[in-house]
């Protein structure tokens, strides 16, 4: 079993994520990437990958412990929210210097971790503690629940305003989550900032919470404490891989060949 | 080589006498109805499927495509089907597979299941499925197969109830279950969470179009009246032909593998890694 509370990346003495296990059925991340939670490489590669790896490793290893059913694992959940220590921003998305001009973010980088948290086998829940913009409003639709701030806080995708085009993973993550077409166009075409009130009227944020980040991680303990229970049976993940196969089968990542100095460098970088 | 025109009403399986497990009429010209009799709640097992679902729907295919003209360009006569549970009860519609059974075939999904599935999917005419009791996971897929559902206003649930048994649905059914619920939330309570939806819940999240007051015999009567607001877009042959064209997952899926993965495979495959 992992040992909590896990700061990542790991041996950093300023941790960028921070994974607590508050009690049996339940894990939450912190992110923590400066002043509005930008996701870097350090921080997907560093911080949201181990961090889904020791969740997944020690809810498995709960397989046959319940007296119960030997078949059956615990109920559990995983909450992921913004800095805690404020409340205006969830995440402000990728740093646009990270993506320009590298064609490999979204298939090597991005969407394996993303794909991985869409599918996970427990239910997870974003606590939605700020400003969810772009790729970080994604990364709160990646989970299976939202709960947002009731505060001043806007969710939106707002690449039609600054002109970058959507990738393949991000059309199918919002196709799959967004409930209408109308609310697919506002969104994407039109850029719309939805106040965390429309959101919630739309059937976009499950709860709104008062309190700031205190309150909506209180509110998203309790939305996990409700759903735990579903991860009992193993099939939670496999059954959200039926249910949004578009994002699985067509997100680019095995499109993409590589050119002999990008295998390079990345063959490089993981010696 | 033409088949002998069906007569109705007849028993399912073909030549039993007493205790059939389903009966197949045809009330009014327009109208057909198959009444599943499948034991206290209509398990969808093998046999119903082989030997009761698909040559009832035969019958009510043959007779109703009969209907049409000789002339060029003929047009066919309005008609609809309404499936209903046993109407000398009121607690079930259908309970779903007998799953323990079904996973037992490497063929049941692919060879058995789906294809009566896809069947209803993309049948010719307007297909009404008659709720007249608990509608519970297989149960729930045969009613969504059709193309509209009137259910009891009383104490009866539907429900994808395989999450709270651990059993992966098929790529076939998940693509049944995304054509017919396109709303993510109502998927999610549904599919993820397992919900119970009673007959107001139902209604009121789209996944029916109709409460009934009363006893199965007033929800099959309704059934009746729906099924006469629908029946008049069968008469120009494309009804089945547009399904296959709105909802092409299903029918691509159909013969693909079970299952995309079970969780003892999902669990091996992970502590693998480690």
């Amino acid at each position: 079993m992992a040992s909590y509370p896990l700061t990542l990346p790991a041996g950093e003495s300023s941790p960028l994520g921070i994974l607590t296990h508050p009690n049996p059925a339940l894990w939450i991340l912190e992110l923590r990437n400066g002043v509005d939670n930008r996701l870097t490489q350090p921080l997907l590669v560093g911080v949201l990958k181990p961090a889904l790896d020791a969740v997944e490793t020690d809810w498995r290893a709960t397989r046959g412990r319940s007296s119960n059913n030997p078949n059956e694992w615990a109920p559990a959940a995983l909450i992921i929210t913004g800095k805690l220590d404020q409340d205006k921003f969830f995440s402000n998305g990728f740093e646009f210097a990270n993506i320009k001009g590298d064609r490999l973010w979204f298939p090597h980088t991005f969407d394996p971790i993303a794909l991985r948290l869409m599918s996970f086998p427990i239910p997870t829940i974003a606590a939605i503690n700020g400003h969810a913009f772009a790729a970080g409003f994604v990364l709160s639709l990646l989970c299976d629940y939202r709960v947002m701030t009731s505060g001043k806080a806007w969710c939106s995708m707002n690449e039609v305003l600054f002109g970058a085009p959507l990738p393949v993973s991000f059309v199918h993550i919002l196709k799959s989550k967004l409930p209408s077409p109308a609310v697919l166009r506002a969104c994407t075409l039109e850029g719309k900032r939805f106040t965390a009130q429309e959101a919630h009227a739309l059937g976009i944020v499950d709860e709104l919470a008062d309190g700031g980040s205190a309150g909506v991680l209180s509110k998203a303990e309790e939305v996990a404490k409700r759903v735990a229970g579903l991860a009992k049976t193993g099939v939670w993940g496999i059954m959200k891989k039926s249910i949004y196969p578009d994002v699985f089968e067509k997100s680019a990542g095995h499109a993409q060949p590589l050119y002999p100095p990008e295998e390079d460098a990345l063959f490089r970088s993981k010696l | 080589m033409a088949m002998p025109s069906p007569t109705f009403p007849f028993n399912l399986p073909a030549g039993t006498s007493s205790a059939p497990l389903a009966i197949v009429t045809h009330p009014t010209p327009t109208l057909w109805v198959i009444e599943l009799r499948h034991g206290a709640d209509n398990r969808i097992t093998t046999h119903l499927l082989l030997d009761v679902l698909t040559p009832a729907l035969d019958a009510v295919e043959q007779d109703w495509r009969a209907t049409r003209g000789p002339e060029e360009g003929a047009r066919w006569a309005p008609g609809a089907l309404v499936i209903i549970g046993a109407l000398d009860q009121d607690k079930f519609f259908s309970n779903g597979l007998d799953y323990l059974a079904a996973i037992q075939s490497e063929i049941f999904f692919p060879r058995i299941f789906h294809p009566v599935l896809t069947r209803l999917m993309s049948f010719p005419i307007p297909t009404i499925a008659a709720l007249n009791g608990h509608t519970f996971a297989g149960g729930m897929l045969l009613a969504l197969s059709c193309d509209y559902r009137v259910m009891t206003s009383g104490k009866a649930w539907c429900s994808m109830n395989e999450i709270h048994f651990g059993a992966p649905i098929t790529a076939c059914t998940a693509e049944i279950l995304r054509a017919k619920i396109r709303s993510p939330n109502v998927l999610r309570a549904c599919i993820l969470e397992g919900r119970r939806f009673t007959p107001q819940d139902a209604l009121a999240n789209g996944l029916v179009d109709e409460i009934v007051d009363g006893k199965s015999a007033d929800i099959l009567h309704k059934a009746g009246e729906f099924a006469r607001r629908v029946e008049g877009c069968a008469v120009t042959g494309v009804w089945g032909i547009m399904k296959k064209s709105i909802y092409p997952r299903v029918f691509e899926t159909a013969t693909e593998f079970a299952h995309r993965m079970t969780p003892n495979e999902q669990q091996a495959i992970f502590q693998a890694k480690l």
